[in-house]
């Protein structure tokens, strides 16, 4: 497997780790019950949760500098993390728009969205840029990039 | 020469002569002199423009 696999992959597996245990600290109390006192230190995990996650990040940047250096990988990891990048943008972008929406239309009634969601929104978003942007990269590194 | 010794005369992955091969991606224009270069043989006859669809 190509270092380049590798690292999308290592980077894909501890994002979804991150996502579903940001989901699970949210959706366990509850959205409405998240910003309640009683549940502080676990807002306090949920945000430490995306802590690994920027360490993975960071270390596979150490390891895609070395591997630059080493030869193992080339221009065309650098297209294709490129194109990621901008594929990333775009459904990340909307898949935000739509979760967004979807609060507003189910709580329009209320007059309010329960913070938990927003807290959701803002951590999680972090955590589906990364694991979007590993998963585009895995599948155009291994579908090909035609144009450079 | 095997992909292995082009990827490495070329300064290149060898995931990136397997996709060149099957025309899945196009390379940098020093990519493509030093591969032409790497197989002895000119720009032109390694490399074909590919026709606009």
């Amino acid at each position: 497997m190509s270092y380049a696999r590798k690292n999308a992959i290592i980077t894909a597996a501890i994002w979804a780790v991150v996502l579903i245990g940001l989901l699970l600290s949210v959706l366990l109390p509850g959205p409405e019950r998240f910003v309640e006192a009683e549940y502080a230190s676990w807002r306090l995990i949920s945000a430490v949760l995306v802590l690994p996650g920027f360490l993975v990040n960071a270390w596979l940047g150490w390891r895609t500098k070395r591997g630059k250096e080493r030869g193992e990988m080339d221009e065309r990891d650098d297209v294709v993390a490129r194109h990621a990048s901008q594929i990333t943008l775009l459904a990340v972008g909307m898949i935000v728009f739509l979760a967004a929406l979807l609060l507003y239309d189910v709580y329009r009634d209320a007059g309010g969205v329960p913070a938990g969601w927003l807290w959701l929104l803002a951590y999680g978003t972090v955590a589906v840029l990364s694991l979007v942007h590993a998963v585009t990269g895995l599948l155009l590194d291994l579908r090909g990039v035609p144009d450079a | 020469m095997t992909q292995t010794d082009l990827a490495r005369c070329a300064g290149c992955t060898r995931q990136t002569v397997i996709m060149l091969e099957q025309e899945r991606y196009v390379p940098s224009l020093s990519l493509a002199f030093d591969i032409a270069r790497c197989l002895e043989k000119t720009l032109e006859e390694v490399f074909t423009p590919v026709q606009e669809k």
